[in-house]
């Protein structure tokens, strides 16, 4: 195969990336003609800093969704792991270093609850994970008696809100650092293979030997400490923890998903196109509050972003479909 | 034979029905009559186009070419509903019933009776249960009409279906393969109703497995091969045998090329003692040594497929001993079996072999990935290395792995389906209907594939519903019947006739050796 041949292979293979990644940057051109105080390496910063804790549990919902499942419960996870470490250092005086501990732990446990309810009571993923995103979330509101936590500890908050020099962010580090990771796992090690085969055609996967019950298990409880780890940089960068943090935050995490091109049906993905999905969402969100847009319109915004990516995967889904009709 | 039959006899006629799928012609040109006031048996091998005609007539197909006539008027069904209010209802050895609902809202589950208030309408349902009760009266069916279909046993469930057939006015009712699921009294019942719709002038077209039930039943018989008419015959006119019709069936004679190779007989790969999976199969033995084929024969739902999967730990034996090279194992999934050694091609490649939109690299590697790295991490040259060997050794028609698994042709895909388990160094192959859906030249190449096997070492049982291939490429067939073994046949004794009667006889147990 000669070389053109490669490269526009490639360009198909990461087209939805590759068209994600023209739309963030036509928007941050268009935005930095209609506001003076976008296109600034101190507001592009901050956009990014704040896309940190979806991004995060997008990469989970990445994962997800290559396995063909969802889970809708990660803003509520976010909340009851916040919560309890909020809690914990605050109300019983515990130093932040257990109490985080917990608090992850927490989440993993709620990850490993949502694993098992797919796997173990075969319960459609969409069904189980509303479900426990009500428990979750309640839980938070009960042990918290639905008041806030003021306080978080101060290597927290140096992680979430800090910046190197006064200008880098230290939470872009860890965000970087965990798309990495995921990376990693998905494309260097069996872990991805294994999911995307699962996503692609459960049962060839398991009639490979694929055990798609511990795969995903796996999956959840790695959605579920991501979710923890988001919380903690959420508490310490808004520097206070409470039962509505984050709600409605899945909506984000599967516009950023499948914006980035990973489908809903499963079998394919990107990580780097989730990152690309999590900041054109902080971007849009940035963009409409520069321009003095109500938090209403912003709802409807996001609303219709998600309707217009999922009808973008449906479309890619089909055009895939006809082209191979025809070969 | 006498052509005398007058015009308003004959309730159904199909000329010329032609079925194309994707340029493969799955019925050719085929005629097919149905009488007043007869049963019309339709017979022939697996994949011969019996359900395709049937669906043609009952509308669910759309055929290519050819016409229907119904009592002399052509007719052009475009959907079932539309053949059904025509007439024709079709009771399926899966019943189309829906379950949670009762025996009379099946019964009437289309044009309900309404009683009008004006602009509103109101379901009747006494006089739906009524009209219901009277109907399966008439059949000597005794249901209580109201309770849900689930807890119905499945001859109720035909005669619900057979009801909801009358309730139509149907005046032709086709039964495809009715027996399969009944014991032999129910057949019996069965008949007696079938009888009795003939005597009310009913046209009644039957398909069947069964050569016993076929002689004592039907009027006339229609046999089916490759998609071709092969005859159709009277067996009120003239003698005909079981083995006239099994004839007529296999018909045509070993023309294609079987590549096989002989081994000398090693030691014993697997044996497999009194093997039971539910109602699946029951009291399944055999064995399989080096340098031999195993073939697995019979009609579909025989449960060779399911012996296949049990053996794979797909499905859970309840039953018997799995021995593998002298050993015995337990498999409790197809993780145990694939790190055994034991391997399953599926018959259903597109649905249970390959990932479609997935590259090859990830098709063959799948199910030994974590052979394939260090600490954890892959092994990028090991992982060509080794895929780049085993698509030499398949004559994959493409060196570029990076391409989906979609891309190929059938055979190739076949190739991709096997080289997984022969990158996880698998010791034992079961194929599966292992030239489905793979034209003629690849399918010598699948067959040059199981000789290699066969000279690795390597040990190979063939399912497979082509008899020819059967016959070609196994060293000993074992014939299954309804979930049990019928025979065992050598390689030298074993002829067509023979296999088709052990797989269409029941309860005769004829093991030559």
């Amino acid at each position: 195969m000669n070389n053109k041949a490669q490269g526009l292979k490639l360009t198909n293979k990461y087209s939805s990336q590759i068209s994600a990644f023209l739309a963030l940057i036509i928007l941050c051109v268009v935005l930095s003609f209609l506001s003076k105080d976008f296109m600034t390496v101190g507001n592009l910063l901050t956009v990014t800093n704040q896309v940190v804790y979806i991004a995060l549990m997008a990469i989970g919902m990445t994962v997800l969704f290559m396995l063909g499942a969802i889970d809708l419960s990660v803003g509520a996870i976010l909340a009851l792991s916040a919560c309890v470490m909020g809690l914990l250092t605050n109300k019983y005086g515990m130093a932040p270093m257990p109490a985080i501990l917990i608090a992850l732990a927490i989440a993993l446990l709620c990850g490993i609850i949502n694993g098992l309810l797919v796997t173990k009571v075969m319960l459609p993923p969409f069904v189980a994970t509303l479900g426990t995103s009500y428990i979750f979330r309640g839980m938070a509101a009960i042990i918290t008696d639905a008041k806030n936590s003021l306080i978080m500890p101060d290597g927290l908050r140096w992680i979430a809100a800090g910046k190197i020099k006064n200008v880098f962010p230290i939470g872009i580090i860890v965000l970087l650092a965990l798309f990495a990771m995921a990376w990693f796992l998905l494309e260097k090690t069996p872990f991805g293979i294994k999911i995307k085969c699962i996503g692609g055609n459960e049962k060839a996967a398991r009639l490979s030997g694929v055990e798609i019950d511990k795969m995903k298990l796996k999956a959840y409880a790695m959605t579920g400490i991501l979710c923890g780890i988001s919380a903690m940089m959420l508490a310490g960068r808004l520097n206070f923890t409470n039962s509505t943090m984050a709600t409605g935050a899945e909506l984000n995490c599967i516009v950023a998903g499948v914006v980035g091109g990973t489908s809903m049906n499963g079998g394919s993905g990107s990580i780097w196109g989730t990152l690309i999905g999590s900041l054109l969402m902080g971007v849009i969100n940035n963009g409409l509050n520069l321009l003095h847009v109500s938090q209403f319109w912003q709802d409807v915004a996001m609303g219709a972003l998600v309707i217009l990516a999922v009808t973008i995967d449906c479309f890619r889904q089909a055009s895939k479909d006809r082209v191979k009709k025809v070969a | 034979m006498k052509q005398n039959i007058k015009m308003n006899d004959i309730a159904l006629e199909v000329t010329g029905a032609t079925k194309m799928f994707g340029g493969v012609t799955v019925l050719d040109h085929v005629d097919f009559t149905l009488r007043k006031g007869e049963v019309h048996i339709l017979m022939g091998e697996n994949g011969a186009g019996k359900s395709t005609l049937i669906k043609i007539i009952a509308g669910a197909y759309i055929p290519n070419a050819g016409s229907i006539k119904l009592n002399g008027e052509p007719i052009l069904t475009n959907s079932p509903i539309e053949a059904l209010e025509k007439g024709i209802s079709v009771v399926y050895q899966e019943l189309n019933l829906v379950e949670p609902l009762s025996a009379y809202e099946n019964i009437f589950a289309v044009n309900q009776i309404v009683k009008k208030h004006g602009p509103l309408q109101i379901l009747d349902r006494q006089a739906m249960i009524q009209r219901s009760r009277e109907l399966l009266e008439m059949i000597g069916a005794n249901i209580d009409v109201t309770v849900p279909v689930n807890e119905l046993s499945v001859a109720q469930r035909q005669m619900v279906e057979i009801a909801k057939a009358l309730r139509m006015n149907s005046k032709v009712i086709i039964f495809d393969e009715p027996s399969a699921v009944l014991t032999d009294i129910e057949v019996e019942k069965l008949f007696t109703v079938i009888r009795k719709l003939k005597e009310n002038g009913m046209a009644i077209c039957y398909i069947s497995h069964r050569m016993d039930e076929i002689m004592q039943i039907g009027d006339r018989v229609t046999v089916l091969r490759d998609g071709k008419l092969v005859g159709c015959r009277d067996f009120h006119e003239e003698e005909i045998t079981i083995d006239d019709i099994i004839s007529m069936m296999v018909g045509h004679p070993m023309d294609q090329q079987f590549p096989k190779q002989f081994f000398e007989r090693g030691e014993e790969i697997l044996r497999v003692e009194n093997l039971s999976c539910g109602k699946y199969f029951q009291n399944v033995s055999f064995s399989l040594h080096k340098g031999e084929v195993l073939g697995f024969s019979g009609l579909v739902g025989a449960g060779r497929t399911e012996v296949a999967k049990t053996i794979f730990g797909a499905l859970p034996k309840t039953e018997g001993k799995i021995y593998f090279f002298g050993k015995e194992i337990s498999v409790k999934n197809p993780s145990d079996a694939i790190k055994l050694g034991i391997s399953l091609v599926p018959e259903d490649r597109k649905e249970e072999g390959l990932f479609l939109s997935h590259s090859l690299y990830s098709n063959l590697m799948i199910a030994a990935v974590d052979n394939f790295t260090k600490h954890g991490v892959f092994e990028k040259s090991k992982i060509e290395t080794i895929c780049h060997n085993i698509s030499r050794k398949l004559h994959l028609n493409t060196d570029n792995l990076d391409l989906n698994a979609e891309n190929l042709s059938g055979g190739n895909q076949q190739k991709i389906s096997l080289g997984k388990w022969l990158v996880a160094n698998s010791k034992l192959v079961i194929f599966d209907e292992p030239t489905r859906g793979v034209d003629v030249g690849a399918k010598v190449e699948v067959y040059n594939l199981i000789n290699k096997l066969i000279e690795d070492g390597i040990g190979v049982i063939m399912i497979s519903s082509d008899l020819p291939e059967v016959l070609g490429m196994s060293d000993r067939i074992l014939v299954m019947h309804e979930g049990r073994p019928t025979g065992e046949l050598l390689r030298a004794d074993a002829t067509q006739e023979k296999i088709m009667k052990l797989a269409t006889q029941r309860g005769e147990k004829e093991y030559e050796q």
